[in-house]
């Protein structure tokens, strides 16, 4: 398992670096002038040349990617063209935010679906089945940026109990939270309902029951634990979605987070902020991706056994032919 | 089925619990001494000569002064100048107050002032103003007295030296940290100091004790600057209560928040025009002008204006907003379905090819791009000709259109005279970069007025550029969009700017 872990992290320099590049291409071929959106409209043509001299703009490409690319290695991330200050400290103090966001809303959808996803599986067909039905609709064709809105109408306008923009307090946490869970939580309930139904129906939930279990113990001992491997998926993703930047909450609460950053950054063509960015993004999901699939092996022993890999299996096939008496004599 | 109703039981009484939360949680009350403002974005830095972002001016209007404050009605009032005169036409001479400390205790001298424009001149963000500037024979001719000089006569000298750009700048603090650390962390003489920024949230002033014009009655202890991009949200935090002052709010906002209780709203005009624009110089597809006089008569853009913008603009009736020097209507009669159909006729001779379809270019603006609707309809049913619409973010938009390649022939597009003066409302007709025409006679017209300084001979050369604007037909206006702001009801001593660059300084609370 060790050994498992370790080549995946082995594997993340050249998903960065292939990352980079690809983003780095997508920059270069993207029509829009940096310079100019610094200078502005009004500015004469000899300004936005000289900022372009300034920014190292005209520095033919492959020389500002191995530049890059080396600083990068060094741990600097370039200066963003906006701001000036290093991407490093921008990303740094943008990230705590959307790391809380994606925390709060991944907790919210996976307590809400696991909730109802048990429900759902353990009362077929009842009130709060159909409720539970309902509840995922609901919540995947409700775009983020109403519900959004919604809450902040009716909990900050109507009730004044909560405010309605920033993220500085945890009162401030709960409807971006909500509004990006609420999301996750049906996602998770509409996948998961058929998952747990398969579960409950096996057999060794027939035997559980049948030796006596409260229902308590095989719903929650026997079966979630089966039932968890999609589960444990979409949150998966959900968190490397949230850690990317839920941008459109970000806009509607004006929370200052990194997807927020990274679409503002790309509007404005600040090359080595949308680099840097998208570096640490694909950084952190490869990283998110990796703590799942060894969450699957604490699951699941069956993959656990996969992890060993081909070492594992010689070991296996050795000890198999030595059974059947092979060996020297 | 007794536990399900238990459930059930305990989700309602939950949720009575909340809603009977209403009324206990009371809108948090803006502390008289704090003024919060909603901007809708953050400004790259704090630099005066460091962007171009209408936020970082406003912002700066509190952390800076300048040497002398526009009025607004073609007369300047004094700031760190006392007072000033002019000594020959490319020089102007400004005696500074005495005792006048930066944030950091030292002393703002004439040295200052001309390193501030020297700078400004060299400073790609700021040489659209004081590229006219010439900072190299700017001198102090002693501690509180300052020449400042222009390379040709220059009539918006002092409207420059006013704007947020012309702010007066720390020499020693500079040279000791740097450009880039200024722009982070600011000192000026201004009213507020910095304080703190919080990237993507607040940038947070406090007042100043120590500042200068003791004749000025600063009524708050801090502003907190806030950035909101999504209009929307920006006029919910008005009616929620956590902002004071919301500025860029949309017309159908406005429309509400003027009926909302403890919520009222400013509004008047702006120095922005949007209008339809016409790359000839890099493209022949509307060289004829038969067929751009075609297309603006019609045009009935009195009614589409009122549709789409309500009382969030006015019919532009000429090539800059009627609040600066020297407007003239010159566009009110343009609307004329058969003088349409004759130029029409005109440029079919010509070689215009009516059975093509042809692209208009926007960035995506709701409002904009509603307008262009309607366009495109009036042309299709008066004319015959079809145009489809091609929408583009604005970096790219604003990249192809300078390019000067031509590939963008008919696009929308706006100019914001946040200087306050014609001549910066005027800056896509000059310049060596200009793109709508190349009439070298509205050329010398255009650098003859800006070099005028005889305000009555200076109205009469704009009213003949406007003239010549309106003949060549090398854009359409369409509107002038107001400036509406948002704000509390107990917030008093605003004054609404033309340019979105207010002083919020001596904002109080009754």
């Amino acid at each position: 398992m060790y050994k498992y872990i370790l080549k995946r992290l082995i594997m993340l320099i050249p998903v960065l670096i292939g990352v980079s590049l690809v983003v780095f291409m997508m920059l270069e071929i993207t029509p829009g002038d940096p310079a100019r959106q610094l200078a502005g409209s009004d500015a004469s043509e000899e300004a936005v040349e000289q900022l372009r001299d300034e920014l190292g703009l005209n520095d033919p490409a492959a020389t500002r990617f191995v530049r890059y690319m080396w600083n990068a290695c060094h741990g600097d991330l370039g200066t963003s063209y906006t701001t000036k200050s290093p991407v490093v400290k921008e990303i740094i103090n943008r990230f705590p935010t959307t790391f809380t966001l994606a925390c709060l809303s991944t907790l919210i959808a996976g307590c809400t679906g696991i909730l109802l996803e048990i429900i759902s599986a353990t009362h077929q067909y009842s009130f709060l089945d159909r409720f539970a039905t309902l509840f995922a609709l609901l919540g995947v064709s409700m775009p983020v940026f109403w519900l959004g809105m919604m809450l902040i109408v009716f909990f900050s306008v109507k009730l004044a109990i909560l405010p309605s923009s920033g993220f500085s307090t945890p009162l401030h946490w709960i409807m971006p939270a909500v509004a990006v869970g609420y999301r996750a939580a049906a996602i998770i309930t509409r996948q998961t309902r058929s998952s747990m139904l398969e579960v409950i129906r096996q057999d060794y939930i027939r035997t559980a029951r049948a030796k006596g279990q409260s229902e308590k113990v095989v719903i929650y001992k026997h079966a979630l634990k089966n039932a968890l491997i999609p589960v444990i998926t979409v949150l998966g993703l959900q968190f490397g979605a949230g850690l990317g930047g839920a941008v459109v909450t970000e806009t509607v609460f004006s929370i200052s987070g990194l997807g927020k950053l990274m679409v503002d950054s790309i509007n404005a063509r600040n090359y080595p902020m949308v680099q840097g960015g998208v570096l640490v993004i694909a950084c952190v999901f490869t990283l998110v991706n990796l703590a799942v699939d060894v969450l699957y092996a604490y699951l699941d022993p069956r993959i656990k056994s996969q992890y060993g890999g081909r070492v594992k299996a010689k070991k296996l096939l050795k000890n198999k032919n030595e059974a059947k008496g092979g060996g020297e004599r | 089925m007794k536990k399900h109703f238990r459930k059930l039981a305990i989700i309602l009484s939950l949720a009575l619990s909340v809603c009977s939360l209403a009324g206990c949680g009371k809108k948090e009350d803006a502390q008289k001494d704090t003024l919060t403002v909603a901007f809708r974005n953050e400004p790259a830095n704090m630099d005066p000569t460091g962007s171009s972002s209408l936020t970082a001016f406003c912002i700066q209007f509190q952390n800076f002064d300048r040497l002398i404050i526009n009025n607004g009605d073609g007369t300047y009032s004094p700031s760190l100048a006392k007072e000033w005169e002019q000594i020959d036409p490319l020089t102007y001479r400004f005696h500074l107050q005495e005792g006048v400390k930066f944030h950091d205790g030292s002393e703002m001298t004439a040295d200052d002032v001309v390193y501030t424009i020297a700078r400004a001149e060299k400073s790609s963000f700021s040489s659209s103003f004081f590229g006219y500037f010439n900072g190299e024979a700017c001198k102090a001719v002693d501690k509180y007295t300052v020449d400042i000089s222009t390379y040709e006569p220059f009539a918006p000298f002092l409207t420059y030296l006013a704007s947020s750009r012309g702010s007066i700048v720390p020499k020693a603090y500079i040279e000791k940290v740097g450009d880039d650390e200024f722009g982070r962390n600011p000192i000026g003489t201004g009213a507020f100091k910095f304080d703190s920024w919080t990237s993507g949230d607040n940038i947070t002033m406090v007042k100043n004790d120590d500042y200068w014009n003791k004749d000025k009655k600063i009524a708050v202890n801090k502003i907190v600057n806030r950035f909101i991009t999504d209009t929307s949200a920006r006029a919910i935090e008005i009616e929620s209560g956590a902002v004071d002052i919301s500025l860029h709010v949309a017309g159908n906002d406005a429309a509400r928040l003027e009926t909302t209780k403890g919520v009222k709203t400013q509004i008047g005009p702006s120095y922005s025009t949007t209008y339809l624009r016409f790359d000839t110089v890099n493209n022949d597809t509307y060289a004829d002008i038969n067929i751009r006089k075609a297309l603006r008569a019609a045009i009935d853009m009195d009614s589409v204006v009122k549709t789409v913008w309500g009382n969030g603009g006015e019919t532009a009736k000429s090539y800059y907003s009627p609040v600066l020097l020297g407007w003239k209507d010159v566009c009110s009669n343009d609307y004329d379905e058969e003088a349409a159909k004759k130029y029409l006729e005109e440029a079919v001779a010509n070689g215009f090819d009516t059975s093509k379809t042809y692209t208009i270019y926007c960035s995506g603006d709701s409002l904009e791009t509603n307008a262009l609707q309607a366009f495109m309809n009036q042309w299709k049913n008066v004319l015959g000709l079809n145009f489809e619409m091609n929408i583009m973010d604005n970096a790219t938009l604003t990249s192809k259109i300078n390019s000067g390649t031509g590939e963008i022939p008919f696009f929308i597009s706006t100019t914001n005279a946040a200087a306050g003066d014609p001549d910066h409302g005027l800056f896509v007709y000059k310049g060596t970069a200009c793109t709508t025409h190349k009439d070298p006679a509205l050329f010398d017209l255009i650098s003859k007025a800006a070099a005028e300084f005889d305000t009555e001979k200076r109205v009469e050369l704009y009213g003949e550029i406007q003239e010549m604007l309106h003949e060549g037909c090398y854009t359409i206006p369409m509107v002038n969009t107001n400036a509406i702001y948002g704000l509390n009801e107990s917030v008093q001593g605003l004054e609404t700017h033309p340019g979105y660059v207010p002083d919020v300084t001596g904002v109080y609370f009754e």
